[in-house]
């Protein structure tokens, strides 16, 4: 291999001169406009002279000047017109821009009147001028494309200009720690990583994901990294056992990191890994295109809940070897079961879900779980006219009849139901657990909703607020309390 | 007269820039357009600098501006995929590495240039071009593996040919 010698760099580049001359040539060019700035300066110097005979303006107006130099430096360092400003709107503007505000209408005019994109008529807001800013002044088209996320550890795809196509490509992903009060601990990047989640593991974090694509048919290389706490990169693993190899969720298992995937959109696949990145085991198996919602323990082995919109969910059980056990399903005859999340806490395994009529026929997720509903918003019967001016007052009663939100105790070893609560009216949320190491689960209540026959991401969207309840370790129900918090809801 | 400012700063300056704007717009007369708006852009403003570092600082930032300015008007006119003023003949390994790194991303390029050639560190050209020093750090790293694969491969390539 040949040896990178970088010094050399500095010889090939100074051999590279411009057309003899050409210090002159841009001083000839520079002396034209001299003449007429020559008079300005004159102006100047006069209007600088009737300020002195105003004594105490003096101070007042050399800071006024600075500030409106540094504005027009700062202009021209950013390439940003000046030719429609006033002199006052281009101090302020440079004030909202490096004091972070991005709060004046004049700024997001003029920021956002270059950036590609913008959509002439939308609302303007600071976060949405402050984007467009950094998407502006990208240096090789880094930009920063998702909302500002909260929560300990946050994940932004960071893109570039590629020269060749033109447009903006993904890069790597930036992961930071953050402590209290936002300051960032230590970020790193991931490289050609697309993070689609972590867990927390002894002494750092496990993220997994896949390579960054933008068609359908390129291939996903399963990406999996582990990351210590001080924000080292421990190891990173590409695997591509199938075109598409996506990991999908992972388990913390002692000195084992259990991560699970999808493999062509066929296969569940189980990699096994210890602390120092050794492959220790890999098992696929093949279950059909199936969502992998999640993983946990469940006694020596793990569940996974698979999901399909169009045969529901699914928990399969695997040994720890990562061998198939058995298949659950939460079913009854006339209800249907959706799994919304799982957790192990206190050798009791708890699933949280919601159910609904089963429809008479179709899918059994998605608008199908409204049936009743819908029949009866379409209604034309003899009168031939439906309810499609419905109301909220009308509609929240009628999705309220159609689901009840269910909480699963299971035994640890089989995920056989023990014991379930029921809220009526309401969707089953997140699992979670409080300081004191009490099971809490959120429910979801509707408060207001509508219907919307002409939008194509739903028919029916709502508000829910969210019901918090509290559970002793031993499973003694201790309370309700209203978080505040507000979720949507769309069918 | 031209403001003996500007004058100095154009002498002194001039062919730095130029190296600059060519090692990103790949075109002799390209960088000379650039650096020729850069100083116009001084002229209009004559801003005031501390120093002549901060005066540097300014006028490679403007010129990186402008670069990326005229790059992003350049791939809808979409000219010639290659450089148009590249060295066919190249003589020794200087030029070969300088193919190398022209023929790199310009977000490789660019720190590759200010950290080799103008000898900036890599807080400095963090600032210049807005972005984090792990940023710098993380490019310089990719640049040179880059580099080193290029490199790599066209001995493989010549050693086949021979």
């Amino acid at each position: 291999m040949k040896k990178l010698d970088l010094r050399q760099y500095k010889t090939a580049v100074g051999r590279i001169t411009p057309r003899e001359n050409f210090a002159d040539s841009i001083i000839l060019r520079l002396r034209e406009p001299q003449k007429r700035r020559h008079s300005g300066r004159i102006i100047a110097i006069a209007a600088v002279m009737v300020m002195l005979a105003a004594g105490s303006v003096i101070g007042a107006a050399a800071l006024e000047a600075k500030e409106y130099r540094d504005a027009v430096t700062f202009f021209d360092a950013y390439a940003l017109p000046t030719a429609e400003l006033t002199r006052s709107e281009i101090k302020a503007v440079y004030r909202d821009i490096t004091t972070g505000s991005f709060s004046l209408d004049k700024t997001g005019e003029i920021i956002l009147r270059e950036v590609e994109g913008t959509i002439e008529g939308q609302a303007i807001t600071p976060s949405a001028v402050e984007a467009a800013w950094n998407i502006r002044n990208s240096t090789g088209g880094m930009t920063e494309i998702f909302a500002p996320q909260m929560g300990e550890y946050r994940f932004e795809v960071v893109e570039y200009m590629d020269e060749e196509r033109g447009f903006l490509m993904e890069d790597y992903t930036l992961v930071r720690r953050c402590g209290s009060g936002e300051q960032v601990l230590w970020e790193i990047e991931l490289d050609n990583f697309f993070v689609d989640g972590y867990i927390p593991v002894k002494g750092g974090i496990l993220v997994w994901g896949h390579t960054f694509t933008w068609s359908s048919t390129q291939s996903r290389v399963a990406r999996v990294a582990l990351i210590s706490d001080d924000g080292k990169l421990v190891w990173e693993k590409y695997h591509q056992r199938y075109k598409n190899d996506m990991p999908a969720a992972a388990v913390a298992d002692g000195e084992r990191l259990v991560v699970f995937g999808r493999g062509n959109f066929v296969d569940l696949t189980v990699t096994v890994y210890d602390y120092a990145g050794n492959e220790l085991l890999y098992r696929a198996h093949e279950i059909g295109n199936t969502g992998i919602r999640q993983a946990v323990k469940l006694g020596d082995g793990y569940l996974v809940r698979l999901s399909h919109y169009q045969t529901g969910d699914k928990l399969i059980k695997l040994d720890r070897d990562g061998a198939l056990l058995d298949t659950l399903t939460y079913t009854a005859d006339d209800v249907c079961y959706v799994m919304t999340d799982m957790l192990e806490l206190g050798g009791q395994l708890y699933l949280s879900a919601y159910a609904f009529p089963t429809p008479a026929s179709g899918d059994v997720q998605g608008r199908n779980e409204l049936a009743p509903v819908f029949a009866y918003i379409f209604d034309d019967g003899s009168e031939g006219s439906g309810h499609w001016n419905i109301t909220s007052a009308e509609l929240v009663p009628l999705l309220r009849e159609q689901y009840t939100a269910v909480l699963f105790v299971c035994d640890p070893a089989s995920g056989e139901p023990k014991q379930f609560y029921a809220v009526d009216g309401a969707l089953g949320g997140e699992l979670g657990m409080d300081t004191a190491s009490q099971l809490c689960w959120d429910t979801q209540h509707f408060t207001d909703a509508y219907f919307s026959p002409a939008t194509s991401a739903f028919s029916i969207a709502a508000s829910c607020k969210i019901l918090r309840y509290t559970f002793a370790q031993d499973g003694t129900l201790l309370g309700e309390t209203d978080t505040g918090e507000i979720c949507g809801y769309m069918r | 007269m031209l403001d003996e400012r500007i004058e100095a700063a154009v002498r002194r300056e001039a062919d730095a820039l130029f190296r600059l704007a060519y090692t990103q717009l790949r075109s002799r007369a390209d960088a000379e357009d650039v650096v020729q708006e850069v100083f116009l852009t001084y002229l209009r403003h004559a801003p005031h600098f501390e120093s002549e570092t901060h005066e540097r600082a300014w006028l490679m930032r403007v010129t990186i501006n402008r670069c990326r300015d005229m790059l992003r008007s350049a791939w809808v006119k979409r000219r010639a995929e290659m450089p148009d003023d590249l060295p066919d003949d190249r003589t020794d390994e200087a030029d070969e590495l300088l193919a190398a790194v022209l023929a790199l991303p310009v977000k490789y390029r660019t720190p590759i240039h200010l950290y080799y050639y103008e000898g900036y560190a890599i807080r400095e050209i963090a600032e210049l071009l807005g972005c984090r020093p792990a940023t710098v750090g993380t490019r310089l790293a990719r640049g040179r593996a880059l580099l080193r694969r290029a490199l790599t491969e066209e001995e493989e390539d010549l050693h086949e040919k021979a």
